[in-house]
């Protein structure tokens, strides 16, 4: 087979129609193949607008696959921003896609989905999973759902938009249909290789504590004491009188979990503080040793540096980074600082992405067999080249 | 040795004693040196202990420390976020003087940068209302504020400008229901004169509205009004501009076709005044004929008072003449079948010659002509005609200037152009006549005028073959002082 060969085209145009046009002829110009497997779309127009996308794609690009994704701000390169749109296409690479509605039992509808798209790459090397999705439901039976189908250690990166918490428009894109709460994804069959980081950058503080019970994603007692009275310790009586002040210090604050003979707390943000006084995380519980964690915006910032320089693929093709909004919340105007400081560690590759309120990613490239993660107030960093 | 016995016996207890006690001694100090280290340790355990409370203390002081910076930061932040938006929004809504375009630049990220999800503003056309521009706002609230009750609210808001929907009036208080939003402000669009309509920034997920966020919607609904009100003037400007544009054009029209025939009346003229002044010089030389030889006595002698008269006669006869010579010659020009025969000659020369012709009537009445000359000056012209040209100007000039004065001719090169001045120290030209006075039969007012005898014609046939020469002329004067005629003519007559 062919070189595989990554194109990569973007546009600011409000303009969607103008928009396409300006990435499509970039994205052309950059590649030699005449056939794309797959156009990955991020974007930030609204439904009616969205319409106007395929005509352009299919005239200019016409890809054999196109998958897409809305978010609330895009990243290509150095640049962050909020309307516009971003084109990567893949040729001479064995891709399949697929899409699937997520409105009834999201743990089945999700592993139907990766069976389905298992059984056309039957017999073939597979090598990561990239998807995108949005739904009301659990965020872990989804990802539980993926898994049953994927295993815990394959290789999964993508983005997801959970209706409780981020209840304005999102949408899917899958060839020409467009899908509001569902999945849409594509399974790499060719030989790609593929870094997949996750990390945070937020810092430890304070005391090393000891969940004492717990049981999947809720956390009973620490130090003998009802979970939530760690956060009292620090924040006083009002994280338990105010769900609202609770919600703003968890994401602010995230636990940390530690584990033997890795440097990086992975954190975690409890999502519900229950009557009992148990906080509710958004995935399980990792370890039993947890501190406090505090966003420190030159951590924050040399954490995307650091994870490009653990990365074990040399001379990538192209990166795509999937960033949460609370980092982005926390760095805000120091947020191009932390896209240039990317930028510099990865040189002349391509930078693309966006900033999503929840992404997935694989945990195990951290070297901890611990299978897939989400990532609520972390990023994600994808290398990829040809082998 | 059953004597040693108890001696025995009692030095070995003495010994096991001794040794034991030693022992007791050794392990109580030991024992003292045990609990010793162990009060250290447990010394540095606590100390250790007060380490960890003291940084876990610090952590909490820390914590709270950046927590309110946090909120701090997060407040700029967001108050920074909505001047950006304004400021963004305020840019887009003064670019576009296009009412249809000016909607486009109210974008949603911009209304979310607001700290808002929804959007509705509403326009009053004449007596309806029309959505201009929506973003998450439910269909049936829209139908429902463009309808009867929309124009209710619309008087309402503009007597209150902003409200939240807390402060909705018990008329008014269902449209919370209808708006299908958590909270919302609505603001009138206000002009000078009227409200232009309404404008409605809301939260489908947020019950709570900013600080701030009246003041927001204020400056966004002022900039809206002031955009609105610029875009009806511009369309009034334009209007009227357009209208202004018709009608010059119309008027130009009308002018074109006066002029066309105009053009045609002054052609029509010359034809006539050709054809007559022909038809008059024939019988006019006749005329001029017999009363010369009648004057000359050819056919027999005159009595004194007939021969007078005579006289009279072949003089008036010759005015005539010159003036249908000089007429004709116009309409020639004017009609463009004069041919126009352009040569090369020394300008310096044909003055020269021409000053020669008046030396007879310079004499008379004592004038000195004083000729500004280069040595010579080569210019492509019809020879016969400036010949004509400045004769007709030194003979006006010798004409009007009282004896024993001066007159001067100029001649110099500028660029590719020649000019040539003819100056009197004559009884001058009133100003009002200075314009008229290249007009045919146009006769300048002064008292010497009426004197001197002319065509009228003499200035109009100069001008035309000035004109035929694309040159200009034109006369500079001061009564009493003196007139100065002035002529340019190109060196070179391509075409």
């Amino acid at each position: 087979m062919a070189k595989i060969e990554i194109g990569v085209g973007f546009s600011k145009n409000p303009d969607i129609e103008e928009a396409v046009k300006e990435a499509s002829v970039k994205l052309r110009s950059e590649i030699f193949s005449p056939k794309i497997d797959l156009c990955l779309i991020f974007f930030n127009f609204s439904e009616r607008e969205i319409k106007k996308l395929f005509f352009n794609i299919k005239r200019i690009l016409n890809p054999s696959l196109t998958i897409g994704f809305s978010l609330p701000l895009l990243i290509a390169e150095e640049e962050i921003f909020s309307k516009g749109l971003i084109l990567v296409s893949f040729s001479n690479t064995e891709v399949t896609g697929g899409c699937s509605h997520l409105t009834g039992n999201i743990l089945e509808e999700a592993e139907k989905f990766i069976w389905r798209l298992l059984r056309v790459a039957k017999g073939k090397k597979r090598e990561f999973f990239l998807c995108f999705a949005n739904f009301s439901q659990a965020p872990l039976d989804f990802l539980r759902g993926l898994e049953r189908g994927l295993g815990r250690s394959f290789p999964l990166v993508g983005m997801f938009s959970w209706k409780e918490v981020n209840p304005s428009s999102c949408f899917l894109l899958y060839n020409e249909e467009v899908l509001k709460e569902g999945i849409v994804g594509a399974l790499f069959l060719d030989n790609l290789e593929i870094f997949s980081g996750i990390d945070s950058g937020f810092s430890p503080l304070g005391r090393e504590a000891k969940i004492d019970s717990f049981s999947k994603d809720t956390i009973y007692r620490i130090d003998g004491f009802p979970a939530i009275e760690f956060y009292k310790n620090y924040f006083g009586e009002k994280v338990k009188e105010s769900s609202e002040y609770f919600q703003r210090v968890s994401l602010r604050y995230p636990l940390g979990f530690k584990f033997e003979n890795f440097p990086n707390y992975i954190i975690s943000s409890p999502i519900k503080l229950n009557p009992d006084g148990s906080l509710k995380l958004l995935k399980e519980v990792l370890s039993t040793e947890v501190r406090i964690t505090i966003p420190l915006r030159e951590k924050l910032i040399n954490s995307v540096e650091g994870m490009v320089k653990k990365a074990k693929v040399k001379n990538p093709r192209i990166a795509i980074f999937f960033d949460s909004f609370v980092r982005y919340k926390f760095l805000k105007f120091f947020y191009t600082s932390q896209l240039r400081a990317l930028k510099n560690a990865l040189g002349d590759v391509p930078l693309v992405g966006g900033i999503s309120f929840y992404h997935l990613g694989l945990l195990s490239s951290l070297d901890l067999d611990l299978g897939h993660f989400i990532g609520e107030n972390s990023f994600s960093l994808l290398l990829l080249r040809e082998k | 040795m059953e004597f040693f016995k108890p001696i025995l016996s009692s030095n070995v207890s003495l010994f096991l004693l001794l040794n034991s006690l030693g022992a007791i001694i050794l392990l109580a100090l030991f024992a003292l040196k045990k609990i010793d280290k162990i009060k250290k340790l447990e010394k540095e355990i606590r100390r250790l202990e007060n380490n960890l409370k003291e940084m876990d203390e610090q952590a909490k002081i820390i914590v709270k420390t950046d927590s309110e910076l946090s909120m701090i930061q997060e407040e700029l932040d967001r108050k920074v976020t909505t001047l950006l938006a304004l400021q963004r929004l305020s840019q887009n809504l003064t670019s576009s003087l296009d009412e249809e375009k000016l909607f486009l630049g109210i974008r949603e990220d911009l209304i979310s940068d607001l700290g808002f999800s929804s959007c509705l503003i509403v326009l009053k056309k004449q007596d309806s209302l029309m959505v201009k521009f929506s973003l998450e706002i439910e269909e049936d609230f829209k139908k429902l504020l463009i309808s009867r009750e929309g124009l209710d609210f619309l008087e309402f808001l503009s007597k209150r400008r902003i409200i939240s929907y807390k402060e909705l009036s018990s008329e008014f208080i269902y449209l919370k229901e209808k708006s299908g939003l958590k909270s919302f402000l609505a603001s009138s669009i206000q002009a000078k004169e009227a409200p232009l309509g309404f404008l409605i920034l809301g939260n489908k997920f947020s019950e709570e509205i900013p600080g701030g966020a009246k003041e927001t919607v204020e400056i966004f609904s002022t900039q809206l009004a002031q955009s609105l009100e610029s875009i009806s003037l511009f369309e009034e400007l334009y209007n009227s501009q357009r209208e202004l544009e018709d009608r010059v054009k119309e008027r130009t029209r009308s002018l074109q076709e006066a002029l066309e025939k105009i053009e045609k009346i002054s052609r029509l003229k010359s034809e006539f005044v050709s054809a007559v002044s022909h038809e008059f010089r024939t019988p006019l030389t006749s005329i001029k004929g017999y009363a010369s030889l009648l004057v000359q006595e050819k056919f027999g002698a005159l009595p004194g008072e007939v021969k007078l008269r005579l006289q009279r006669i072949n003089q008036q006869a010759d005015i005539l003449v010159n003036m249908i010579n000089e007429l004709l010659d116009i309409a020639r020009i004017e009609s463009g079948r004069t041919k126009i025969e352009i040569q090369k000659i020394d300008l310096v020369e044909l003055i020269k010659r021409v000053r020669d012709y008046f030396y007879p009537q310079l004499k008379e009445k004592n004038l000195q002509l004083i000729l500004n000359l280069p040595s010579s000056l080569f210019i492509e012209v019809d020879k016969s005609l400036i010949e004509r040209a400045f004769i007709n100007l030194l003979s006006n000039a010798i004409k009007f200037t009282p004896q024993n004065r001066n007159i001067q001719v100029n001649l110099k090169k500028e660029d590719n152009f020649v000019e040539v001045s003819v100056k009197d120290q004559g009884v001058g030209i009133p100003p009002q006549d200075l314009e008229n006075i290249f007009k045919e039969f146009y006769r300048a007012e002064n008292p010497l005028q009426k004197e001197t005898k002319g065509t009228g014609l003499g200035l109009s046939l100069v001008r035309n073959i000035i004109k035929a020469h694309k040159g200009e002329i034109w006369a500079e004067s001061k009564l009493g002082e003196g007139s100065n005629f002035i002529f340019r003519l190109p060196l070179t007559q391509n075409n």
